[in-house]
């Protein structure tokens, strides 16, 4: 019987099953809250260059690929202050589950225009990958609630797509490395150029250690190997594995002030975000009486998560189709 | 936590859903792939992630760009170029055209104009001078230091000369 089980099992229907696991709802409303609030901070103060770029000569205007495809105009200061109102105001609305898809698409678009012009200006930043990523998918899971614990399909494709940016950042990174720095990159000084460039007050004191510089580039291509490791680790050593990546980008903020906050922020997808929704429900009655009100509307069903008992909010739009 | 079967559910994707999801992703990880191979920062975001992936010899040399000016009240300064407020442009973009300024140095013509443009209280630009600090490397530590100047811009005779012969910004940037 278990044979047969296994021998059903093909490698393409594993591939599809691994694309679509089955996550809990509440998760992505978590995550949409952390993503679109993050978006205004990455308009606001990651990419905030836009404005001054678009009183800068357009002769400084090299649209990227994407840019020229979609025919995106040089920067005018009107539009992209209009843009950067919209984005501003569309994402905090967005952070609380409402409209996934409405506001959804139109941020991701507009976010992406926004930082199309980011990098059009002879430069690009490599760490906003998985939060663009983020915002393509999430318009695509629908609607989503904090106490919606349901298992979710369309919840489980969105999270492995921001997951798998996450790790192709790191471990693409390694395959630049070779195509540009060569096999030796690790016994460079590459780190040194960074620090001496960009150092700060802790960087400084690195320029005395080049030893240490060199083992950090040995750590730092090992890491970034082993990231794909990630999508197989669970609860732990999950945990501390992700804790290790953040501390990565902890230290070389500390020695060179480069962030890469808007994949950190991603690092989220990996986490039991729906928690926080499962925090919620358990804080005294007062607190929650809408939450109790919208639980005698749902009917009886009762979920197990952990060794927690939850009721499972019905979706209003599939409530309306039943 | 992945849930087991019998949990309850939120409605199954239908076979199209699964499909076109499957084929998103499939395309998206063949344009990174492809990106990561063949392709450079043009093809944002799917372009190799070539952040920091140069190799420095460790006995070479660390340079970092600088712009300084003449400014209309005779005072001389060092442009801000760690962000876009002072001419609109930052020193990765600069540095990503330097090779382009040097062989067209009337283009610092425009940085004069966003100065003047974003600062119109503050006198104006009227003289731009490019050139880089160089670190001379030996064996991975500090060893020397020297100062190039590459080439300048002059808004009193629109006229524009290179200052350093034979000493050309070899690899500004390295990629």
């Amino acid at each position: 019987m278990r044979a047969e089980v296994s021998a059903a099992v093909t490698p393409a229907a594993r591939v599809e099953r691994w694309f679509f696991p089955l996550l809990p709802n509440s998760r992505i409303a978590v995550l949409r809250a952390a993503i679109y609030l993050f978006v205004v901070v990455d308009v606001l103060v990651m990419v905030n260059d836009v404005v001054p770029k678009a009183s800068a000569p357009a002769e400084f205007y090299t649209p990227v690929a994407l840019a020229r495809l979609i025919h995106l105009p040089a920067p005018q200061e009107n539009v992209v202050l209009a843009l950067r109102a919209a984005l501003v105001i569309g994402a905090l609305v967005a952070a609380t589950n409402r409209l996934p898809r409405l506001l959804g698409w139109p941020i991701a678009v507009g976010h992406l225009i926004w930082v199309l012009y980011g990098m059009s200006y002879g430069k690009v930043d490599h760490d906003h990958l998985a939060l663009v990523v983020a915002l393509f998918v999430l318009p695509t899971v629908g609607r989503s609630h904090p106490h919606d614990h349901r298992a979710d399909e369309r919840a489980g494709w969105a999270l492995r797509c921001i997951q798998l940016a996450v790790v192709a950042t790191y471990t693409l990174s390694v395959w630049a490395k070779i195509r540009y720095g060569g096999w030796d990159w690790p016994s460079g000084a590459t780190l040194m150029w960074a620090v001496e460039r960009r150092g700060t007050f802790l960087g400084e004191h690195l320029v005395h250690v080049p030893e240490l510089l060199v083992l950090a580039q040995w750590v730092t291509v090992a890491a970034e190997l082993a990231a794909p490791l990630v999508l197989v680790l669970r609860g732990r050593a999950l945990g501390l594995a992700v804790g290790f990546y953040l501390s990565f980008h902890l230290i070389t903020y500390a020695a060179i002030s480069i962030h890469f906050l808007p994949l950190v922020v991603c690092w989220l997808a990996f986490a039991p975000l729906e928690k926080i929704g499962q925090r919620l429900e358990t804080r005294p009655v007062s607190l929650r009486r809408g939450h109790l009100a919208r639980r005698a509307a749902a009917g009886q069903a009762v979920a197990v998560v952990g060794h927690e008992a939850v009721q499972p909010v019905p979706d209003p739009a599939e409530r309306r189709d039943a | 936590m992945v849930l087991q079967a019998g949990f309850p559910k939120r409605k199954p994707l239908s076979r199209a859903g699964r499909v076109w999801r499957l084929g998103v992703a499939a395309g998206a990880l063949g344009l990174l792939v492809y990106g990561s191979a063949w392709g450079d920062d043009d093809l944002w975001p799917f372009g190799p992630m070539s952040q920091y992936s140069f190799r420095i010899d460790p006995d070479g040399e660390v340079r970092a760009l600088w712009v300084e000016a003449d400014l209309a009240d005779g005072s001389h300064c060092r442009l801000d170029i760690s962000n876009a407020d002072d001419v609109g442009v930052a020193r990765a973009e600069l540095e990503g055209q330097l090779d382009r300024i040097i062989a067209d140095p009337q283009r610092l013509a425009t940085l004069a104009e966003a100065w003047a443009r974003l600062h119109p209280d503050r006198p104006e630009l009227r003289r731009i001078i490019v050139g880089q600090d160089v670190v001379e490397l030996a064996d991975g530590r500090e060893a020397g230091e020297r100062t190039d100047v590459f080439t300048s811009w002059s808004a009193a005779w629109s006229a524009t000369w290179s200052t350093v012969p034979g000493a050309g910004p070899t690899d500004p940037v390295p990629k």
